[in-house]
């Protein structure tokens, strides 16, 4: 069957070459323009990497070289030759890794055997981040990635500070030579002032330390403290106790085990703070004087700093876990293109601009981003009986395999009755958690954002901007289709990519994409005589 | 961050169907898809039967009959879920056989089109196009014939790249 193929195109042609953001067709301006910051040669990095890779390549090859010598039962003059293995390596790493800023790229090489090469164009990078680990601090280094869009980007591991914070600014500048529209850039080039300090955001207190322990990490270390407190004592508890009885005769058990859960949670607390202070020390949301470039610098021994460009952000996520929740705190992240919201080790804490600190502050931080005091805290609307229906069915479906755990485990043990007591407590469990998240669901529509919250305990805020919705998702299982509700899912090309707006009435679902996106909905949505005589 | 009760302010819309099927050989691919994995599961429950007690033998028995409700009923109403429809700006889709899974993207915002095809498809003459923006990289019209995959892949990469620019 041939199908009927596209219309043939009509209307005005689309106007080709646009100045803007790098794409295809696109022209540098005229060579007056954009600063020259051309090494155009192959230049290698700092010297002083000469003393940190062989370091790391002694790391590296520690364990292998130590089986070696054990293996050998002694140690020979030879063995110790083999140090200058990775001294030797360690060098040749430094002399090997190559760097070049041309015209149009920034290109590395590297390698000693096979050699790599990865470049990227000048007018898609997007971020610069400065990092330096505590061996960096001690030489005066610093890391620099260069971030591009689709989650690539080039580590040039390490230039000395002060080169690093230059070519970063060089590399913000020449982006931002190339992505203004007027045909005068500054007449310095690469200037210092267009992205110099301007007016500080965020500036870290201490007394936000008291929302550690509460934080994901906080609770997490907490856990696995009690865990390992309580692992070891169950196995070992008689040797433990008769130890211990042997020092103290006359004190109870119940008070030595008293006391080893309260050392833990003293213990798992600490971890947390530190954990806190060494990530977040002297926080600082600093935005540039020409107000397109924010910088988060955080990090009491490794600094890292981050400059995302405000031209790339597309919204905001506001984030309290249950911890938060009860604590009274929050936490936030801007949704920036070229930065994945938390996606893996690494890039975790790139896009946040705020460590957990108190709730009134971070929205206050979120109103002067966004500029949106009514996406950032006016009530969010319910999605309605259905959605709170489908969550009590997903939190029992939920309960089922625990539930059924604890009595078999119940009749096992012939502990039936504390069997059942288990299952009731589940069950209300699960029925409080599904109150819970109904009542976190919701969404809103202002002038500039779509707000999204997520059915979940960990209560989030999504501001999507109105005009960085790609494209949307509709979706149906066979169980919404006939209770009548969508999920429609808004994509945007940041943070988590998409952010699904849950068990909504699929009328209104419609209504919000077309309200959002009017071009891309508009040919297809159906006028209301229509509407009556679908089926569906 | 608390919801309240409030007359939502958007009156409520509705969306029509993408006006296009796909192509009518699609049925037997997923026909030929439905049989491999109805086979495969009762193959490996009644190993799992065989093995274990003999009562489980009606668990294989039921499974085969939803494996036969299956491979009859699926592709049928997948062929009447499936459809697609391009216009001069966006990409509208629709997939599904008990659900329904619509999608809309901007022409303007398109990064990558491609087609596919596995040895299957070749042989029953289908083809798929696959489309890529900045925030996904699913989206797909599968199973047309490819002739009209061939063109509609051609017409989509001009109208692409027409529009240009960065596409986040």
């Amino acid at each position: 069957m041939t199908e009927p193929l596209l219309p043939p195109p009509s209307g005005p042609p689309v106007p080709t070459g646009a100045p803007g953001p790098a794409g295809a067709g696109f022209n540098f301006p005229p060579p007056s323009g954009p600063p020259v910051i051309a090494t155009q040669n192959w230049e290698r990095l700092d010297q002083r990497m000469l003393l940190v890779h062989p370091v790391t390549e002694l790391g590296r090859l520690a364990i292998p070289l130590v089986l070696v010598v054990l293996g050998s039962g002694r140690l020979d003059l030879w063995h110790l030759g083999l140090i200058l293995v990775p001294v030797a390596l360690g060098v040749a790493r430094y002399l090997t890794t190559e760097y070049r800023i041309t015209e149009d790229y920034l290109e590395r090489r590297s390698g000693l055997i096979s050699r790599s090469s990865v470049r990227a164009r000048l007018d898609r990078v997007r971020t610069v981040s400065l990092t330096a680990n505590p061996v960096h601090r001690i030489l005066g280094l610093s890391t620099v990635t260069v971030g591009t869009g689709d989650d690539e980007s080039i580590e040039l591991d390490a230039l000395g500070t002060p080169e690093a914070q230059e070519l970063r600014q060089r590399l913000l500048a020449v982006r931002e030579a190339g992505t203004t529209e007027d045909a005068e850039p500054s007449a310095d080039g690469a200037t210092t002032t267009s992205t110099g300090p301007g007016r500080t955001l965020l500036r870290f207190d201490l007394r936000w330390v008291r929302f550690a322990p509460f934080t994901g990490i906080g609770l997490a270390a907490a856990a696995a403290g009690l865990a390992v407190i309580a692992g070891p004592f169950n196995n070992s508890a008689d040797e433990i106790l008769e130890s211990l009885y042997a020092r103290v005769d006359s004190v109870p058990t119940q008070t030595i085990v008293v006391a080893l859960i309260l050392l833990g949670l003293l213990g798992t607390t600490l971890l947390s703070v530190l954990g806190y202070l060494l990530t977040s020390w002297n926080f600082r949301l600093e935005e540039s004087a020409d107000r397109r470039t924010w910088t988060v610098s955080r990090g009491l021994l490794s600094t890292t700093e981050t400059h995302l460009d405000v031209e790339r952000l597309r919204g905001l996520s506001l984030n309290r876990g249950l911890g938060l929740r009860v604590a009274g705190g929050a936490g936030a992240e801007v949704l920036v293109t070229g930065l994945a919201a938390k996606s893996d080790d690494s890039g975790g804490l790139q896009a946040a601009v705020s460590p957990p600190a108190p709730v009134a502050v971070v929205e206050e931080l979120a109103i002067t981003l966004s500029g949106d005091n009514e996406a950032v805290t006016a009530p969010l609307h319910p999605h309605g009986p259905v959605a709170r229906r489908r969550r009590f069915f997903a939190s029992l479906r939920g309960a089922i395999i625990p539930v059924g755990a604890a009595i078999v485990v119940g009749r096992v043990t012939d502990q039936l009755a504390l069997g059942l007591l288990g299952a009731v407590t589940l069950v209300g469990l699960a029925l409080v958690v599904a109150a819970d998240r109904y009542r976190q669901l919701g969404h809103r529509l202002t002038e500039a954002h779509l707000v999204i919250a997520p059915p979940e305990i960990d209560q989030r805020r999504h501001l999507l901007q109105r005009d960085a919705v790609i494209s949307w998702g509709l979706r149906q299982n066979w169980f919404q289709l006939r209770a009548g509700v969508a999920t429609a899912v808004p994509r945007i090309a940041a943070g988590s990519k998409h952010y699904p707006i849950v068990d909504v009435r699929s009328g209104t679902s419609v209504a919000l994409a077309a309200a959002v996106s009017p071009e891309l909905l508009a040919p297809f949505l159906v006028s209301s005589l229509e509407q009556d005589s679908l089926l569906h | 961050m608390e919801t309240v009760p409030e007359q939502h302010p958007i009156p409520d819309l509705t969306l029509r169907d993408p006006a296009h099927q796909v192509s009518p050989k699609a049925v037997i691919r997923w026909r030929l898809s439905a049989v491999s994995t109805a086979i495969t599961l009762v193959v490996a429950a009644g190993i799992g039967a065989a093995l274990t007690v003999s009562w489980a033998w009606i668990g294989v028995l039921v499974l085969a009959g939803l494996g036969i409700w299956y491979v009859i009923a699926m592709p049928r109403l997948r062929y009447r879920t499936h459809r697609w429809e391009v216009t001069q700006t966006a990409i509208y889709t629709q997939v599904g056989w008990l659900g329904r899974y619509r999608e809309l993207v901007p022409i303007s915002r398109v990064q990558t089109v491609s087609s596919a095809q596995g040895a299957l498809d070749r042989a029953l003459g289908l083809s798929t196009v696959l489309i890529s923006t900045a925030a996904e990289t699913g989206v797909e019209i599968a199973l047309l014939d490819e002739a009209v995959a061939a063109e509609l892949t051609r017409r989509l990469t001009l109208d692409a790249q027409a529009h240009g620019g960065d596409a986040t």
